[in-house]
């Protein structure tokens, strides 16, 4: 994931699997910016997903810093 | 994928910084739909069974060996006088001797069940103190 100008944008490597299959009837993806956005797959918790992933993400290096820094 | 399905799906990941305004994130999804699907099959199945225990004119229990009531339904607790299963609960917090006039007797009515004779409801105490 990357951040510019404070927009997040996601870049999806997904390896094939039964499961990816089973959903989305594909065998993987490389390199998509959505992972579950789908004319035929709703995930009602996306928006709410992408922003506790941005905010997980903007965190990560705050909580390694203050690791380094004690 | 399925038409009209839904799938639960456990996804967890953890995330390395790269550099400013990079992370890689690690994503691991675990399909939980045959997990949750059976939950909602047991659910039923206790809302169906708890709506037979709850709604049944017939006073229906569960005790110990011992003679513990472990849960009465509410039939049973106003077959003793009582207002609530809870009320008949505390009432009989001592063991089930407390309702039979006789002290021996249900020990007798477990060996009557062993042989699949249903003992007879007559000489069991009211929470009122009254022999039904």
């Amino acid at each position: 994931m990357t951040e510019v100008d404070g927009k997040m944008s996601w870049r999806f490597d997904v390896p094939a699997s039964g499961l990816q299959r089973r959903i989305f009837g594909c065998e993987g993806l490389s390199g998509s910016p959505v992972l579950y956005e789908n004319d035929n797959f709703k995930v009602p918790e996306l928006s709410e997903m992408y922003v506790l992933g941005a905010t997980a993400c903007r965190a990560a290096p705050r909580a390694m810093s203050k690791s380094s820094a004690s | 994928m399925k038409p009209d399905h839904t799938y639960w799906l456990h996804e967890r990941g953890t995330i390395t910084p790269e550099g400013p305004g990079r992370w890689l994130v690690f994503g691991l999804v675990i399909d939980l739909s045959a997990l949750k699907e059976a939950e909602q099959v047991i659910r039923a199945s206790e809302a169906r069974y708890r709506d037979l225990f709850e709604g049944a004119v017939e006073g229906v229990f569960q005790s110990t060996p011992e003679g513990r009531f472990v849960s009465v339904n509410p039939s049973l607790a106003r077959i003793f006088g009582c207002a609530t299963p809870a009320d008949f609960l505390a009432l009989t917090e001592n063991g089930a001797k407390s309702l039979y006039v006789s002290a021996g007797r249900r020990e007798e009515f477990f060996f009557e069940l062993g042989s699949a004779i249903v003992s007879p409801i007559s000489n069991r105490k009211c929470a009122v103190g009254m022999v039904a």
